[in-house]
């Protein structure tokens, strides 16, 4: 019967069209040769994309680039039971201090690193290299605010009622200038009360509470905030979407931090970690990341301070630059995460 | 021998929900009843309990869920009537209208209410253009907001259901009704509401469930100073990585939304059967 | 008097259910309709009213060269989509059918373990899969997921199927038998095709809601393993990109069309002239 043989052919075409599509995507054998590599959202993971995935395929290893914030990067470690999520993280000292202290990484071995004696001396860390060190500050819009002093402006200069952005403890840029600002009003890495205080009584001054540092970027892009905290690369950015931006130094000083890839403990190709570390810190990629859009300071030495970034800090800002104590932070930054939940809420 | 088939082609179902849906909701119960020394206790469940600003998380989400449950009727059953009075043209346009968002991802229709409540979106500019704002408003980051997105997302959970009772329904007892002289108002409530009753309740649980839990629309939305139980489950997850007090926190929202929602099918099961008596 | 007063009340009445009706009805297509207007915007953020109109992120979204992660988390999705609905199709038509043969006392006891992911929230579920899975030694992974998604949704095909299993009538099979044809082939040329509707409309459900899904992959998704709807919630939350309304253009199209696919399936389906 014409109708049936048609029922049955269709039949035939829905199942193995399904089959079809079911097998696109799960042929996902772990086949060695591959790293996972956390990288932090937003340009970060834009750039890592086009920039340094293409070197590490280029040298036959397949490469997977995830978007996790460094905090986040830790959690996820500590809460997978056997295999490791990433096999290479990308981090700050206050989450490898946390890693450190629960085996989750491994030291490296810096002769397997082709470009390791390029990097400056204080780039060569014994859990990986560092690939770029952050100077974070104000980010703010020349055009509708005047240029903040320091932190402690932000809350008392009536100019920037409303217009400010502040995030939580879950990002590194917000925990150090919050460390700042508890200094700065009696307090410090290791009481962090003062800010908690200043927090509720200018809750209703405040701009906004955005969800993460890139929730900011795009409040600021569509006009809803003018301030928020940010790092040198942050501004950049902004300035080549065409934004108006502009990169205040804190009068209390820039808080600076490095940025690390570690190999996580049990990594399923250490090979193609060392690649993909190779990479990060090579002449070519760290040349085309200090340049626009990025504008990240080079750890390599080869590598000169582009225009881009001599903007917004010099070498000698650099060396002013204030480092934050991440062992006591680290103690506490969970309670502090949860406390600013509480603060904030309505 | 209908039995023996039966049982053996609904095994491999009832085998995978016991092993791989219960089990591990098993699972969880014991872990969240596992003290720091490993030993029983309800330590983890006392702590949220102690806390105020916990408790008070749990509380804003039904709430959350009871807000939007509440817009959802209100638009739900002019739809209803709606369909209800239309001819088959419009019925089948209805259909397709409510049909759509359903089919729609959560997080396109998430996304659309970005810009809809945005500072500069049409909600604002139109406020401002009417006189009644001075300045524009957003309503993003504010619990009015989040339950407009909501309703707007969780509508066509109650409006299938109503119409799926409706398309059967027999048109001749409204009409015997008006003939019997009711008016309108009359009709719909001796008549109709009896019989859309079941699928209210029916509706009004898969709504609250949806609600409470939509974590895309909460965090999107809501932003970070509204915070609901899935906000609270994933950090505990994420943030502080302790098992024990997490499984405590999610069993938590499935006790109390489940209280709910066996409360509601309660009500269902008890109105269909006096509906019927 | 009464009169009047009947008059002013069904004029209430359908001031209620064309007016409060109407724009709820409004209310709730009108924000995918801003979706989709969005998507043809010239600028590069998302407003509404869009500035300009133009296909640019549709073509930017289309490039591979910039829109290579999108690409693969929509790759992803759709393959665990297809195995879930394979999954669910194999586990719940079966059980619907059996189900149905069931007497009402045991079929009423046994059903809510059926039903049980419909009302319990998947979030607490993938917490508590999360938890056995570490606990285990091993991790997220894209199996898991397909899992995960297999558990939560093959509910959704048993009810359709189930509708449908009820109406077979076990006659027709026993006409079958007794005319001569084996219990396979009754099976296949009787059963399985009275089955067809519901399952297809099942699978439609099944496909769209694990596309759709949220808060089972958020937990057991391995980094590999990105979807399309965590995709686009990382894109609106880190950057308002307008891909995302692109993306939604392109996904409320192939609802649609295959909406009208599976409508037009089902008399066809079911080999009887409707």
């Amino acid at each position: 019967m014409k109708r049936t043989n048609s029922r049955s052919g269709f039949l035939a075409i829905a199942a193995s069209s399904l089959v079809v599509l079911s097998m696109a995507g799960s042929v996902q054998a772990e086949n060695s040769g591959s790293v996972v590599a956390a990288v932090f959202p937003g340009s970060w993971e834009d750039a890592y994309r086009t920039v340094v995935a293409p070197i590490v395929t280029e040298a036959g290893f397949d490469i997977t680039i995830s978007p996790v914030l460094a905090q986040d990067q830790v959690g996820k470690m500590m809460a997978s039971g056997g295999k490791p999520p990433y096999d290479a993280l990308l981090v700050s000292p206050g989450q490898t201090a946390m890693l450190k202290a629960a085996g989750l990484i491994e030291e490296i071995d810096p002769s397997k690193l082709k470009n390791w004696d390029l990097l400056i001396d204080s780039a060569k860390t014994p859990y990986g290299p560092s690939v770029t060190v952050e100077v974070n500050g104000i980010a703010y819009n020349p055009e509708t605010v005047p240029k903040p002093t320091g932190y402690a402006d932000l809350f008392a200069n009536p100019a920037f009622e409303g217009r400010v952005a502040w995030i939580g403890f879950g990002s590194n840029t917000a925990t150090m200038a919050w460390t700042e600002i508890a200094k700065i009003n009696g307090g410090g890495a290791d009481n962090m009360q003062p800010v908690f205080d200043l927090l509720a009584k200018n809750l209703n001054k405040i701009g906004a509470i955005a969800t993460s540092g890139n929730a900011q970027m795009t409040m600021y892009q569509q006009g809803e905030i003018d301030v928020f905290m940010a790092s040198t690369g942050n501004v950049a950015r902004l300035r080549s979407l065409g934004l108006p931006a502009d990169f205040a130094h804190p009068k209390t000083g820039s808080p600076a931090v490095p940025v690390t890839i570690h190999m996580a403990k049990g990594a399923s190709d250490p090979d193609a970690v060392y690649a993909y570390m190779d990479a990060a810190i090579s002449t070519t990629v760290q040349a085309q990341l200090a340049e626009a859009p990025t504008g990240y300071i080079p750890t390599n030495s080869q590598v000169p301070f582009t225009d881009i970034i001599l903007q917004f800090v010099t070498p000698e800002q650099l060396d002013n630059a204030v480092f934050p104590d991440w062992e006591t932070i680290g103690i506490h930054r969970a309670e502090w995460t949860a406390e600013f939940d509480r603060v904030v809420a309505k | 021998m209908q039995k023996t088939t039966g049982t053996i082609f609904a095994a491999p179902m009832l085998m995978m929900m016991l092993l791989f849906f219960l089990a591990p909701l098993g699972v969880l119960a014991v872990f969240s009843v596992l003290g720091p020394d490993g030993e029983v206790s309800l330590a983890n469940y006392r702590t949220f309990l102690a806390d105020d600003f916990a408790v008070g998380v749990l509380f804003d989400t039904i709430l959350l869920g009871a807000k939007v449950v509440a817009t959802v009727t209100l638009l739900g059953l002019p739809i209803a009537l709606l369909y209800w009075h239309s001819g088959p043209g419009l019925r089948g346009l209805i259909l397709i209208a409510t049909l759509l968002p359903m089919l729609t991802s959560n997080v396109v229709r998430t996304f659309a209410w970005i810009v809809i409540l945005g500072r500069n979106g049409p909600i604002s500019q139109s406020l401002v253009e009417l006189g009644l704002s001075s300045r524009p408003i957003s309503l993003l980051f504010t619990e009015t907001g989040l339950v407009m997105a909501l309703t707007q997302i969780e509508l066509p959970l109650l409006v299938l259901p109503l119409i799926a009772v409706l398309s059967q329904a027999d048109r001749r007892l409204i009409d015997a009704s008006e003939v019997l002289g009711a008016g309108r108002w009359r009709s719909f409530l001796t008549v109709l509401l009896p019989m859309l009753t079941p699928a209210i309740f029916a509706g009004w649980v898969l709504v609250f469930a949806s609600a409470t839990t939509s974590y895309v629309t909460q965090s999107v939305i809501g932003g970070a100073r509204l915070i609901y139980m899935p906000r609270f489950v994933y950090r505990e997850v994420g943030i502080l990585f302790q098992w024990p007090m997490a499984a405590a926190i999610s069993f938590l929202l499935l006790i109390s939304t489940g209280i709910v929602m066996l409360g509601l099918t309660m009500l269902a099961r008890h109105r269909r059967l006096a509906a019927y008596a | 008097m009464r009169d009047i007063q009947e008059k002013i009340s069904n004029a209430s009445y359908w001031i209620f259910v064309v007016g409060l009706g109407g724009f709820a009805v409004f209310y709730m297509i009108a924000p995918i309709s801003i979706a989709i207007l969005m998507s043809f915007t010239d600028g590069a953020t998302l407003r509404f009213p869009p500035e300009g109109y133009s296909l640019r992120w549709y073509e930017a979204l289309l490039d591979s060269a910039r829109s290579e992660p999108i690409h693969t988390a929509a790759m992803n999705s759709l393959s665990i989509a297809g195995l879930t609905t394979l999954g669910a199709l194999m586990v719940a038509v079966p059980a619907a059918f059996g189900m149905a043969r069931l007497g009402q006392r045991t079929a009423t006891t046994l059903e809510p373990i059926l039903l049980a992911p419909l009302v319990l929230p998947s979030l607490v579920y993938s917490l508590a899969a999360l938890l056995v899975i570490s606990n285990l030694g091993s991790g997220p992974s894209y199996g898991y997921v397909v899992a995960g998604h297999i558990v939560v949704f093959a509910p959704l095909m048993y009810r359709t199927s189930l509708a449908v299993a009820q109406q077979v009538d076990p006659s027709q099979e026993e006409a079958s038998t007794t005319l001569g044809a084996s219990r396979l082939r009754t099976f296949l040329r009787v059963t399985l095709p009275a089955l067809m509707p519901g399952a297809l409309a099942g699978g439609f459900l099944v496909f769209m809601q694990s596309m759709d899904n949220v808060s089972v992959t958020l937990f057991l998704a391995d980094p590999k393993t990105t979807v399309l709807p965590l995709r686009m919630f990382a894109m609106i939350e880190e950057s308002l990109d307008p891909r995302v309304a692109a993306i939604s253009g392109l996904l409320i199209t192939a609802t649609i069309v295959l909406l009208i696919i599976v409508q037009r399936l089902i008399p066809f389906v079911r080999g009887r002239r409707t």
